[in-house]
């Protein structure tokens, strides 16, 4: 191995912590086949998919969506309107989603992400409210307040995901993939743009970085992700309402990714775990769920800023064996 | 065909709506311009100057002038106590953090409404007129909670244009949005202004709750809405102008009512959006906003 | 050619608020020379280059590099253009390590196609590895080689600045502006500065440089333009300047004393 060679090992982003996990996460139902627990764990894969979009939104591009719950949407209805209502390929409906996803996103991004931080939040914020009316009044393409009912399940090649078991594995190869995605776009020109831009968007624009493509660039790809994971989630329940994608499922993915901690990897995979598993625990307190989620915005913002990963990353430092493998 | 009738009924029931828009506006532009913050949370403002309006004439059985008054002190109570906790603490004031925690705040707020007095409609009779008593304006009518609501706006501006002319803590507010380290270094208490910019931002918010829920009703989750359009409103007249809130507003409630009435009024809603989407589109400034608004 | 200009700046204004910053300022700079603006604070140096390399845009003016018109154009376009700049209060970027701070400077140079990053290709190996040691040699030009794996932010402000160069050497301009890159450094620091620029000439960059340490500016220099409040008042070579009367008023009671450098 040639100097060069190491010296380009040892500036990648050492991940092995969450291939560690990700492995324990893989074999677990092998020896753990507990409904239940299949059941949780598919919707915190699923919401690690959108978490891990809006962490790079935030975390690189400092940027806020309040409208991640609708590409959420979009993504399911697609899904769901081209295979029960036209009959098409569910795979179809996975690629129209992302378009459609994003055409939206770009036709949000140009103008708002020229402005100042706050225009894309606000512009998001009403992408959001004005989604869940169409999602309710288009009863013909949405089926109105009662959604869309019978979605078949994914099949690839013949095989269909029809049990908890298989979707497990098929979410969570999927999480696999587009997270190892991200990890080698972050240690790659175009992820060093980024984290450039994150330092100081005035130092890298005079490097030669676009900084306004790029901010766009990781909205739209944000957006994507959710979409997947919104076509993920329709194929999985079945049946969609527009209840699902409400501007407080937004806000509930933001909460992810700032309770998990912005800009690093393991970050979208907390958050998205401690919020799916916590709200169950929680289920006789649902009234409560909304003000709690609102406190711990405002808490961790104030006091933890970065987040649940960000306190491990800070413990872990300390033990002289994990502070070189895994932290990300 | 519309008759003309209609068609001034929707103008005027436009420039009733568009008023509450424009006082909502007013809230905005006083937080910006004293911290460079949008405060989403104003919209709750709104919406718990009706809530608790309503539990102070309904449950308490108080009379409705006295709920009115209390509640809006109340609410501006809640924008000093905002003010304190979730703001001044933030230690590194970049935008991102900013946006979250007026995020987060005005989820607290609609949760803890929601706690406190359940997810209904719940509303109060109007100041006057009550028993279908309305004005009469070339044959369309106006509800005389509408002319209060106008009414309020009108002096809502002018009374602001007086403080921040005449009065030494308005100057100290304008001379802040200007340049802050130079306010302080001239002697301005930079912190108590800011925290009565809070104040007055909520009371104002809290007026426009209480203005509105006669005609609209109110609940716990009124607030995001309100608070989207009144910002659409403060972003068309141009953000940080006041003059600009009102015509922002009035035109916003124009385009509103006059969409709604004249194509559909389910996709009402959806016209505020798209007013913002164009205005960000083409003129990011507004009619008459003069804010830097892009990095540079 | 030695009598090329390579940048033109004509009747350059801009105005915050109700000041003129800069108040109709012209200059040229000529290929391959090391240009110095002096003057006191305030005086609108480190808005020119906000100015030149697109940050700021002007009143009105125009600023012409290689015939190529700058006016307008966004700070990155000006990069590729051939024009690289630093910061008077040095901006790094502080978690990244020092050889990734330098690696971002070939951004604009060295494209590396999206797939085959995601992908981890062939090609991407190879423009990664290309990138590496272009930013290794720079590095070792400005004396950080050995520290490549350091946080940017660990380093003493010295180095700092000497990364910072690195990083807008790696773009590969052909005018590199300079902002006050001798501010607040020792005697040792300040040799290696003076070193790190007579090296950069020799690669064959022109040099425009803001600079308040009159040693350093009087030793470089070819030539220098004097501002204040916004206006030229006085340019020529190092020796003129020293003598120029206006030039001893502007500075008047700054203690500085041009008799003591060379």
């Amino acid at each position: 191995m040639s100097e060069k060679d190491s010296i380009q090992k040892r500036i990648e982003n050492r991940n092995l912590g969450f291939w560690i996990f990700l492995g324990i996460m893989m074999s677990w139902p092998i020896f753990y086949p507990n409904p239940y627990y299949l059941n949780v764990m598919i919707f915190t894969g699923i919401n690690t998919l959108v978490a891990t979009g809006l962490n790079l939104l935030f975390g690189y591009a400092g940027q806020i969506s309040m409208g991640h719950a609708t590409f959420l949407g979009i993504g399911a209805y697609c899904s769901a309107f081209f295979t029960v209502k036209l009959g098409w390929n569910p795979w179809l409906g996975f690629l129209i989603g992302v378009l459609i996803t994003s055409l939206f996103s770009f036709l949000i991004g140009l103008p708002s992400l020229k402005l100042r931080g706050y225009y894309l939040a606000m512009a998001t914020l009403a992408f959001g409210i004005i989604m869940e009316t169409f999602f309710v009044e288009l009863k013909s393409i949405t089926g109105g307040p009662d959604g869309i009912g019978g979605i078949p399940a994914l099949s690839l090649f013949g095989f269909k995901f029809h049990t908890d078991l298989r979707y497990y594995y098929l979410v969570w190869v999927i999480v696999a993939c587009l997270t190892l995605l991200v990890i080698n776009l972050v240690n790659s020109r175009a992820g060093r743009g980024m984290r450039a831009l994150h330092e100081s968007e005035l130092a890298a624009s005079v490097l030669g970085i676009n900084t306004f493509r790029y901010k766009l660039a990781i909205f739209i790809f944000s957006a994507i992700y959710a979409s997947i994971g919104g076509s993920l989630f329709a194929h999985y329940i079945t049946h969609i309402t527009p209840e699902s994608f409400s501007i407080m499922h937004s806000i509930l993915i933001v909460v992810m990714v700032i309770i998990g901690g912005m800009g690093k990897i393991w970050g979208p995979l907390l958050g998205a775990g401690i919020m799916t598993i916590l709200p169950e625990t929680l289920r006789a307190f649902e009234v409560y769920h909304e003000i709690a989620y609102g406190l711990i915005l405002v808490l961790i913002m104030i006091y933890f800023t970065d987040g649940v990963a960000g306190a491990l990353n800070f413990v872990f430092k300390k033990i002289p064996f994990f502070n070189k493998k895994l932290i990300s | 065909m519309v008759s003309k009738a209609q068609l001034l009924q929707f103008i005027v029931s436009g420039i009733m709506v568009g008023s509450i828009y424009a006082i909502i506006a007013i809230g905005f532009n006083m937080i910006f311009n004293a911290t460079e913050v949008i405060n989403f949370a104003q919209g709750e403002f709104v919406m718990l100057g009706g809530m608790t309006t309503v539990t102070f004439y309904q449950v308490f059985h108080l009379p409705l002038w006295f709920s009115c008054i209390l509640s809006v002190l109340l609410v501006t109570l809640v924008g000093i106590i905002f003010e304190r906790l979730a703001i001044h603490p933030m230690k590194h004031f970049s935008v991102l953090n900013a946006v979250i925690i007026t995020i987060g705040a005005s989820t607290i707020m609609r949760g803890g409404t929601m706690i406190a007095l359940g997810r209904d409609n719940m509303s109060f009779p109007p100041f006057t007129g009550t028993g279908d008593k309305p004005f009469m304006i070339l044959g369309s009518s106006i509800p005389q909670q509408g002319a209060w609501i106008i009414l309020a706006a009108l002096l809502l501006v002018f009374g602001l244009s007086l403080f921040y002319k005449r009065s030494i803590q308005g100057i100290a507010m304008r001379s802040i949005a200007w340049n802050k380290t130079a306010a302080e270094l001239m002697g301005v208490n930079v912190k108590w202004i800011v925290m009565l910019s809070f104040a007055m931002s909520a009371a104002s918010g809290a007026l426009a709750g209480v203005l509105v829920t006669p005609i609209t009703l109110t609940a716990y989750n009124v607030g995001l809405i309100l608070g989207l359009k009144g910002f659409c409103a403060a972003i068309l007249g141009g953000f940080g102008n006041f003059w600009g809130a009102i015509c922002g507003g009035v035109l916003l409630g124009l385009l509103e009512s006059l969409g709604a009435g004249l194509i559909s009024s389910g996709y009402k809603d959806a016209i505020a959006f798209l007013v913002l989407l164009i205005v960000l589109f083409l003129r990011p400034t507004g009619l008459f906003g003069t804010v830097k608004i892009r990095e540079e | 050619m030695e009598t090329d200009v390579l940048l033109n700046v004509t009747q350059l204004k801009k105005a915050f608020g109700g000041v003129m910053a800069v108040a109709g300022v012209s200059f040229n700079v000529v290929h391959g020379q090391i240009k110095s603006i002096i003057g006191p604070n305030g005086a609108g140096k480190t808005t020119i280059f906000n100015l030149i390399s697109g940050v700021l845009s002007p009143l009105s003016g125009e600023v012409y590099f290689q015939n190529q018109n700058l006016i307008g154009l966004s700070p990155h376009q000006v990069c590729v253009m051939g024009i690289s700049r630093t910061f008077q209060n040095v901006i790094l970027f502080k978690r990244m390590t020092v050889l990734e701070n330098v690696m971002v400077g070939r951004h604009s140079r060295v494209n590396t196609n999206l797939i085959s990053s995601i992908f981890r290709l062939p090609a991407f190996k190879n423009t990664e590895k290309a990138i590496i040691d272009k930013a290794m040699e720079l590095m070792a030009i400005v004396g950080l080689d050995r520290k490549a794996f350091e946080m940017a932010q660990n380093l003493p402000l010295g180095e700092q600045k000497l990364l910072e160069i690195a990083r807008g050497l790696a773009t590969d301009p052909k005018l590199i502006l300079l902002d006050e890159p001798a501010a607040g450094l020792n005697t040792a620091e300040l040799e290696a500065i003076i070193r790190l620029i007579k090296k950069i000439r020799e690669k064959g960059i022109t040099i425009l440089l803001v600079e308040h340490n009159m040693r350093v500016v009087m030793d470089v220099s070819d030539e220098i333009l004097v501002l204040n409040f916004g206006e030229r008042i006085a340019s020529g070579t190092p020796e003129e300047i020293k003598g120029n009367e206006r030039v001893i008023r502007a500075y008047l009671g700054k203690g500085v004393s041009f008799a003591r450098s060379r």
